[in-house]
Order: structure tokens, then sequence, then C-alpha cells
């Protein structure tokens, strides 16, 4: 004989719900963080991979003047240097909001007679997430080639 | 129990495009690294060229934690370069 529902299945009820709500939400707001780190993964990869690219075309139309830790120089007219989580070119910053940058170049500058090259490392951060990426590009410029 | 039901649904559809989302992610990564890797041989074999006026011999070396092997065609002057990040592999492949 059913009596409708009693006290304590109603407060059975109400935990099971509350219970699978809480669980849900955590689920949700777990995803929502996955997301943004997805998001921002992607933004500085197209970041790296835009610096990377740009830089490249650049080092092979010039003449590599100058290789250190911290930077290189191109045609003793400008250069690419980190400084305090910031990639300049010249004086211009190249980050773009939020991002940081660090790295390093190693690598040979070039002459007449030697073709320079340079190693470049990057390190993209953007809130927790971060990409490192590694390449060498070699400078085509030859000088001798001009001279003749 | 129903609308509970749906709920914890599409909690976990959520969750489960999401973290697919942040795996994709993860694999651009290791093919850009892996690319990059990749056009080091090249320009490796380049410059060797450019200063031993001969292609270098085939090796392997590896930048930061990645990995390349050039492969040189002599009498072609085809240069193949593959490069590794974890499981991904990007070949470039040159020809002069």
């Amino acid at each position: 004989m059913s009596k409708g529902t009693s006290l304590i299945e109603l407060l059975v009820s109400i935990a099971c719900f509350s219970i699978i709500v809480v669980l849900a939400t955590g689920i949700f707001i777990n995803s929502l963080g996955s997301r943004e780190k997805a998001k921002d993964l992607s933004r500085i990869q197209d970041e790296a991979r835009y610096l990377m690219d740009f830089m490249s075309r650049e080092i092979r139309m010039s003449e590599i003047t100058h290789v250190d830790n911290n930077q290189i120089g191109l045609n003793e007219l400008f250069y690419y240097k980190f400084n305090n989580n910031n990639f300049l070119r010249a004086d211009s910053i190249l980050n773009t909001d939020n991002v940081k940058i660090t790295g390093n170049f190693s690598g040979a500058k070039g002459n007449k007679n030697k073709q320079g090259f340079v190693e470049i490392y990057l390190k993209l951060e953007k809130h927790t997430s971060e990409f490192e990426l590694r390449t060498t590009v070699s400078s085509r410029y030859y000088q001798d080639l001009y001279e003749e | 129990m129903i609308i509970l039901s749906v709920v914890l649904g599409m909690a976990l559809i959520t969750s489960l495009v999401f973290s697919k989302q942040i795996k994709t992610s993860s694999s651009i990564s290791d093919s850009i690294i892996a690319y990059y890797a990749a056009e080091t041989g090249i320009e490796f074999a380049l410059w060797y060229y450019k200063e031993n006026e001969e292609l270098p011999e085939n090796q392997e070396d590896t930048i930061g934690n990645a990995k390349y092997i050039i492969e040189v065609d002599k009498d072609n002057n085809i240069i193949k370069s593959i490069g590794s990040y974890k499981n991904t592999k990007r070949a470039i492949k040159v020809n002069f």
C-alpha cells in the first residue's frame, strides 16, 4: 500500500541530486579550464611559428654580424633580443598580450668566407600553458656574390 | 532521475570534447617541434655543402629533445631530413 513519500525518501533523493549536481558542476568547471588551456596553447603555438618563420626569413637574407646568448645582430643594423620576458626586434616588442617569451641564441656569425648560422630556442608561456621550439637557421648572405 | 542523467551526461560529453581539444593541441605541438627539427637537418646539410662543397654523409643528431636524421642522395643532390619528437615524425626533402 502506498502512503506517499516519506521524509527519509525525500532526504535521500535530495542528497543524490546534490551529489550528482556537484559532480557535474565539477566536471564542467574542469572542462572549461581544459578548454582555456587548449586555447592558450594553440595561441602560443601560432605565435611561436610566426616568430620563427619571420625571424628565419630575415636571418636567411641577412649577414649575421653578432651572436650571443641573448641577442643576434643582423647586417649591423638591427637585432633580435630576449629581455625580461619580452622578445624584441630592434626596439619593438614582439610579444602579444600576456605571452611571456624567453629563450636563447647560439651559433656563429658569418663573414665573406664563412656562412653564419644561429640555433634559436624560444619558450612561450601564457597562463599555465607553455611551448618550446628550437631550430637552426643559416644565413644565405654571401658577400662575395655581391662583390663580383 | 532522467534530469540527473541528462545533466551528468552533458557534463561528461563537454569534458570529453574539451579533453580531445587539448589532446589535439598537444599533438600539433609535437608536429611543429618535429618539423622544425627536420628543418634544422636541412639547414645543416646546406651549410655543410656551402662550407665543404660536398654534401654530408647520412647522419643523425638532436636539437633539444627532438631528433633529426639526414639522408643524402649525392648522385642526385637530394637531401631528406626526418625530424621526430615523441611519436611524431615530419620530413622535408630538398633537391637542387
